[in-house]
């Protein structure tokens, strides 16, 4: 802000900031809003002329789409019951997988010289600039074909265990852990198995962290691959992809569904905020 | 059994799972998508070697192109949509607004949802506010340029104030000494300064843009496929599911998906060439 600003200009920018900045963020909160009150509305409510929004009468509010969501197996086998907990299982076992894996790998690239490392590296950094459509039909080919995978966990959970941003990401960090440390435990007799767990993986807790909640947002919300590769064991995503069967008449129950998908997102992304944000610029920055 | 080679075979160990991975379902499913871009080829009968014949269907294909361009206009509207409302929406958080932290929460809060809660819940919003954008097939992929950029818009104000950290104080400084007002500061050392952050976000836009899917398949009227009104929705991965998994032409598909991927291969290369160009000039 400039000196020569008087005092009434700089209120009225000031104003005009502030005005600016609080109905972006209007406009970022209200989607998120309406699907949470609508989740709760009647279908008098939801279908009335003049949009019920700020409404405290309580006939307008009910619970009976959670009641007939979570109580009952929609139509085409949408329970949302058991989607919740098969999305629950499914990320759990692909983020833990993936940080585990690609832990491994970064401290090999960060702590160990030998013979073509760059090479790896590189060859591990390259597989970034193939985009996952181009993949799509081998990897069915092979989960399906080969692995007998089809509609199983393994099949969901293998193919998406490789994560190069990932790889790369922990190894820059891991980089930074002293090399002393690991020379004295080596010392004391410490093996890679006992030096990873008990040095590695603590010390790189931040951006395991920040790899962990971008890695769970991205199987939690993943949509094509579960669409491709499962008949029965219906994850969230697709689940209110199959409610395009009811969907515009009864926007309900949609809206339990959608709660049901982001709620735990969104309370991740509270909880660790500074992580999700750290990982998803330093991915950036780096390049 | 010597120290130095113990170590050589756990360095292997721990890398093993990670490259073999790799290796699968990158680097072999690469080479196995192009090798059978020249088979007929699908996993109920015999493949069979058919040269340059999907390649040739594929060029044939008028609704193939046609979704190239709906892409393209995605990308265009999407990407200057979220580099002029990000970069004005980073400067004015970084003009030392109070409750900060609150305002990057809920700009960034979209973030964290998955496309098909997006695209449902503007569905419920269009609907409600009798906005019929979605079925006008001139306008429909506006529509969805919009959802899109409510999903995504915090990504890119939170790439630029993370570029904007980087900005040395001091040139602020000196320009206001010299008499610059905000805007032009803003438009003669922010933005140039800016740059490799723009081309970031430029590419990875991009490249997300023409894998361009999951919302379109939940916006399509129940019942029927998607695609949008009038096919004005129509994508190129839509259309490469649709050969592969509905159709089993899986061959077909792989050589439309590897088309794809040399587009934006293309695209990308250009401009990298091209943002480094107007690097070189400043």
């Amino acid at each position: 802000m400039d000196a020569r600003f008087h005092r009434w200009q700089r209120t009225t920018y000031r104003t005009l900031l502030y005005l600016t900045i609080v109905s972006v963020a209007v406009v970022m909160a209200f989607p998120v809003y309406w699907m949470y009150l609508t989740s709760f509305k009647t279908d008098e409510a939801i279908s009335a002329a003049e949009p019920v929004w700020l409404s405290v009468d309580p006939n307008h509010y009910t619970f009976g789409h959670y009641k007939a969501v979570l109580g009952q197996a929609m139509t085409t086998g949408d329970d949302f019951l058991t989607a919740t907990f098969n999305s629950t299982v499914y990320t759990i076992l692909a983020t833990g997988g993936t940080l585990l894996i690609s832990a491994m790998a970064a401290y090999v690239l960060a702590k160990k010289r030998f013979r073509g490392d760059m090479l790896v590296l590189y060859g591990i950094i390259a597989t970034m600039m193939i985009p996952a459509p181009v993949v799509m039909i081998p990897t069915f080919w092979i989960v399906v074909d080969l692995m007998r995978g089809y509609d199983t966990f393994g099949g969901l959970i293998v193919p998406g265990l490789t994560n190069a941003a990932g790889i790369f990401l922990l190894r820059q960090y891991m980089l930074s852990i002293p090399d002393d440390l690991l020379d004295a435990a080596k010392i004391d007799g410490c093996g890679d198995i006992r030096i990873f767990l008990t040095l590695i993986l603590p010390l790189s807790a931040p951006i395991l962290a920040a790899l962990g909640i971008l890695s769970l947002m991205g199987h939690w919300n993943a949509l094509i691959w579960p669409l491709i590769l499962t008949k029965d064991l219906t994850l969230l995503p697709v689940a209110m992809l199959n409610l395009r069967e009811i969907g515009s008449q009864s926007f309900g129950p949609v809206m339990v569904g959608a709660v049901l998908t982001a709620t735990p997102m969104i309370l991740a992304f509270l909880v660790a905020r500074r992580y999700f944000i750290r990982g998803l610029t330093s991915g950036a920055i780096k390049m | 059994m010597n120290y130095r080679t113990r170590d050589k075979l756990s360095s292997l160990a721990f890398l093993l799972p990670a490259l073999l991975l790799l290796v699968v379902f990158r680097y072999g499913s690469l080479v196995f998508t192009s090798v059978i871009s020249f088979f007929d080829f699908n996993m109920l009968s015999e493949s069979r070697f058919i040269g340059f014949a999907n390649y040739l269907r594929a060029a044939e294909y008028d609704r193939f192109w046609w979704s190239l361009a709906h892409v393209a206009r995605y990308a265009v509207e999407y990407i200057a949509g979220g580099l002029i409302l990000g970069l004005i929406l980073a400067l004015l958080l970084e003009a030392k607004a109070r409750f900060l932290v609150l305002f990057q929460t809920l700009y960034f809060l979209p973030l964290v949802l998955s496309v098909a809660v997006v695209a449902w819940v503007f569905r419920l919003l269009l609907a409600e506010m009798q906005i019929g954008i979605l079925n006008d097939p001139r306008w429909a992929m506006e529509g969805v340029v919009l959802m899109s950029l409510w999903h995504n818009l915090g990504y890119f104000i939170l790439i630029y104030i993370a570029g904007l950290s980087s900005v040395d104080p001091v040139l602020y400084e000196v320009a206001q000494i010299d008499g610059a007002n905000y805007l032009r500061r803003a438009w003669h050392i922010t933005v140039p300064l800016l740059r490799p952050v723009i081309l970031f976000l430029s590419i990875t836009g991009l490249i997300g843009a023409f894998q361009l899917f999951g919302i379109i398949l939940v916006l399509s009227p129940y019942g029927e496929s998607a695609g949008g009104p009038e096919g004005a929705l129509e994508v190129p991965l839509l259309l490469i599911y649709r050969q592969t998994f509905e159709y089993q032409k899986m061959g077909y598909g792989a050589a439309l998906s590897l088309i794809l991927f040399v587009i934006i291969l293309l695209i990308t290369l250009i401009q990298g060439k091209f943002g480094r160009l107007a690097r070189g000039v400043t």
